[in-house]
């Protein structure tokens, strides 16, 4: 429904949403669609500003820094059964 | 990763040449293990004087027992011959090591003998009484232990095992005092100097921080405390933290000061103090609120395994260890068994339950051995999670023997079974699998003969004995099996099988699992025909709404016109026959059945059967109905229909159904809600519009359904 660049625009402004649950979804959006190095300059200017939210720093620090597998969630051994 | 070097001297006098070169293959391939996991490498010396022609000076070979970690010496029958100084080379090498182990903490020395004849201890000849005098000595010097092993076979375990505990102890240690290189292992040699810890900026680091303490200092001093800068303040105070909590019981940081740091981490060089410090009021945060990965993105996955491994088993705060754990669990990661073994031991309860459930992710099978005691813990929770993991782990490697457990002692069907049950590939023979049907806790009872059934080895006989069970989600699955196999059951015998609970449900016992009637009816009905359907269908019937549902869903398309014609009739026409079908059938005493039927009741009835029209002929794929839609959606006091309309609005409707679905969306919940926000965005002409609009809205759940709509 959306252009990539709209989706984009909107998602930044959401990481201000007062829900949180929206600013994390806004923080997953910027990290899919966006390249490492404006994902963390977009990290950079967020916590620079005036107010800002953690759990958005939180987001953003472990997309930018955590190894792939401790990013994901899954089950153990009994996957491969 | 940094390569650590062990260097390992091996004497023994010529008679175990074949052990010398067993323990260079045990070496080479616990290389291969080690070496790329935990960056330790064994260098063993000596060795090569086993190869024949192959001998070096005294001199030389001393010079390698000067600078060993390890000290593994070997004795046999063989004393040797002197080597000027001593009356052997053994004797003069292990008289090196010891002098030096006497004076330091290193090398460490392993003393192995192979055992020798009792009969030859009776007649021992010059060289096997010095090896049985030095051995005498060792025992009662007390100095150093010693093992005795049986052939090359025995020696190989038992060097394999002891160094490769060794290593892995090293390793350990190493994790353990990460960031602290003044304690690190002093067997350590490092062969690149690539960076590990921040070590190689220590000096400009401590000089970022003595700048800051200075200034403290001097501004305290003087008594120009307003003259310490807001960042400056933040630093002493990361510092001092730090260095409290390291001495103390190793406190960490709120949120605020952890995210008023992180804005700093590209300006600041950390000690490894405050680095530490961090790292675990990162692990010590589950809320989500902390950043933390920063601090470690320039160590690789083998490195924050170690790191993780070591705060969960040494860190003094039981948040930090149990974070590092949860982290481990999200991460697939099971620790070396070693460290289980430590975990499941430890005093903190919690503790024990996160490693639990890291052993998910366990497939060696020693495990089982670290489990077992933990089977009969007096707390509940950890002898369940004991249990299921003890239960899965063996599934691995004797399924029959594990679903024994299972069926033998679980409540609860663990996640090897459901996992391998979703997938059909149980590895358990038929006859047990029938047994548990019979002999097992109910949830496992019920598991069993669900796979059964859906594997198609369910009988006729074994069905009509699950009816009987006192369980009637066991109940459920015999039952469903006979009637898809052509067992007929009337209505009756339903009310029978699976009666509704003598109390009534209330609000706290709403999620209670049992099967009835109510549950079982829709499923015989559907196996009705139009014509026994269509009889069922009168407005005064116990089963009206469940037979006139069977008809729309089942007959959709038979009954297509009906449907239509009810919904825009109201139902009037069914309510007229009906009461003409109970005023026939009961005469005069008809009022009596009319009175059961207050206002409200009529209303309910009415609702249901427009719910099953609309749900039937949502499935028609017909422009027309999109009027029916509009004028049901959301109007249904008791009815189930919004879902259908929604179905239909959204393939025939236009931007003026939009706040028709809006308005739904208010007044509803879960996937309905989700879908009529969904399809009045999809539409929209404009959908950023719409989604800016309902990511203000001050229902959270629509505006968070509506940000998800971004990225479709």
């Amino acid at each position: 429904m959306l252009g990539r660049e709209d989706r984009i625009a909107l998602a930044k402004e959401l990481l201000y949403s007062e829900n949180d649950n929206i600013r994390l979804l806004a923080a997953k959006i910027i990290s899919k669609y966006l390249g490492r190095n404006d994902v963390e300059q977009i990290l950079n200017d967020y916590i620079e500003g005036p107010t800002y939210y953690y759990n958005v720093v939180h987001s953003l620090d472990r997309y930018l820094y955590a190894p792939a597998k401790f990013k994901n969630n899954s089950s153990g051994s009994f996957d491969k059964i | 990763m940094e390569r650590k070097i062990l260097s390992v001297f091996v004497a023994s006098p010529s008679d175990l040449s074949d052990e010398r070169k067993a323990l260079r293959d045990v070496v080479g391939r616990l290389n291969k293990i080690y070496g790329r996991r935990a960056g330790w490498e064994i260098e063993l010396l000596g060795w090569e004087d086993t190869l024949a022609g192959f001998s070096r000076p005294q001199s030389l070979i001393n010079k390698d027992v000067e600078n060993c970690d390890l000290f593994i010496g070997m004795i046999w029958k063989r004393w040797g011959t002197s080597s000027g100084e001593y009356s052997s080379g053994f004797e003069e090498e292990f008289t090196i090591a010891r002098n030096r182990r006497l004076s330091g903490d290193r090398p460490e020395i392993w003393m192995l003998f192979k055992r020798v004849d009792e009969e030859q201890h009776e007649d021992p000849g010059e060289q096997l009484k010095k090896t049985l005098d030095f051995k005498k000595k060792l025992v009662e010097s007390k100095e150093l232990l010693f093992k005795e092993f049986e052939n090359l076979n025995h020696f190989t375990g038992i060097v394999s095992d002891d160094l490769s505990a060794y290593v892995l102890d090293l390793y350990t240690k190493a994790l353990k005092s990460v960031g602290t290189s003044e304690t690190e292992s002093p067997t350590v040699k490092t062969t690149k100097s690539e960076r590990v810890e921040p070590s190689s900026t220590y000096n400009e680091k401590n000089a970022q921080l003595i700048g800051v303490f200075s200034k403290l200092t001097r501004c305290l001093g003087n008594g120009k405390e307003t003259e310490i800068e807001y960042w400056e303040r933040v630093r002493a105070h990361l510092s001092t933290t730090a260095l409290f909590s390291e001495s103390h019981i190793g406190e960490i940081w709120g949120s605020h000061e952890a995210n008023l740091v992180y804005r700093k981490r590209k300006e600041w060089e950390l000690t490894l103090n405050e680095w530490r410090f961090l790292i675990r009021t990162y692990f010590g945060h589950a809320s989500n609120v902390v950043p933390g990965w920063y601090w470690l993105s320039e160590r690789d996955i083998t490195e924050i395994e170690g790191i993780l491994f070591s705060l969960s088993e040494h860190d003094r705060n039981t948040i930090v260890r149990e974070g590092a754990l949860l982290s481990l669990e999200q991460s697939n990661t099971c620790p070396p068994l070693e460290l289980i073994s430590k975990l499941l031991q430890d005093e903190e309860q919690k503790v024990v339950i996160a490693c639990l459930k890291l052993l998910r992710f366990c497939e060696d099978i020693n495990a089982l051995k670290l489990l077992k005691p933990l089977l009969s813990h007096p707390t509940e929770e950890v002898k369940d999670l004991a249990l299921s993991a003890y239960i899965d782990l063996l599934y691995l490697h004797d399924p029959e023997q594990s679903f024994v457990i299972l069926k033998d002692t679980s409540k609860v069907v663990t996640r090897a079974y459901r996992v391998s049950g979703e997938k059909r590939n149980l590895i358990i023979s038929k006859p047990l699998l029938i047994s548990a049907v019979f002999e097992a806790a109910p949830r496992v009872r019920e598991f069993a003969a669900d796979y059964l059934s859906k594997v198609g080895s369910l009988t006729k006989e074994i069905s009509e004995q699950i009816l009987k069970d006192p369980d009637s989600l066991v109940r459920r699955i015999g039952f469903e099996w006979l009637l898809k196999n052509g067992e007929e059951f009337s209505l009756s015998e339903i009310s029978k099988l699976f009666p509704r609970p003598k109390t009534p449900a209330t609000f706290l016992s709403l999620s209670r699992s049992e099967v009835t009637e109510d549950d079982i009816v829709p499923l015989v009905l559907s196996k009705k025909t139009k014509e026994e359907l269509e009889d069922m269908v009168y407005f005064y019937s116990v089963y009206v709404d469940g037979a006139y549902e069977a008809l729309a869903s089942t007959h959709t398309t038979y009954v297509a016109e009906r449907l239509r014609f009810d919904l825009e009739d109201h139902f009037e026409s069914l309510m007229n026959k009906s009461i003409d079908k109970v005023k026939s059938q009961y005469g005069e005493q008809a009022s009596i059945v009319f009175e059961l039927y207050n206002p409200d009741t009529e209303q309910f009835i009415r609702d249901k059967l427009t719910s099953s029209a609309i749900n039937g002929i949502s499935k028609l794929d017909d422009k027309s109905d999109i009027d029916i839609a509009r004028e049901y959606i959301g109007k249904l006091k008791y009815g189930m229909a919004d879902d259908s309309c929604i179905s239909i609005i959204e393939k025939y409707g236009d931007t003026t159904d939009i706040e028709r679905l809006i308005d739904v969306a208010k007044k509803s919940y879960g996937s309905t809600k989700e879908r009529a926000v969904s399809v009045g965005i999809k539409l929209s002409s404009n959908p950023e519009k719409i989604i800016r609009e309902l990511v203000k809205s001050q229902d959270k759940i629509i505006s968070e359904i509506a940000a998800d709509q971004i990225t479709c």
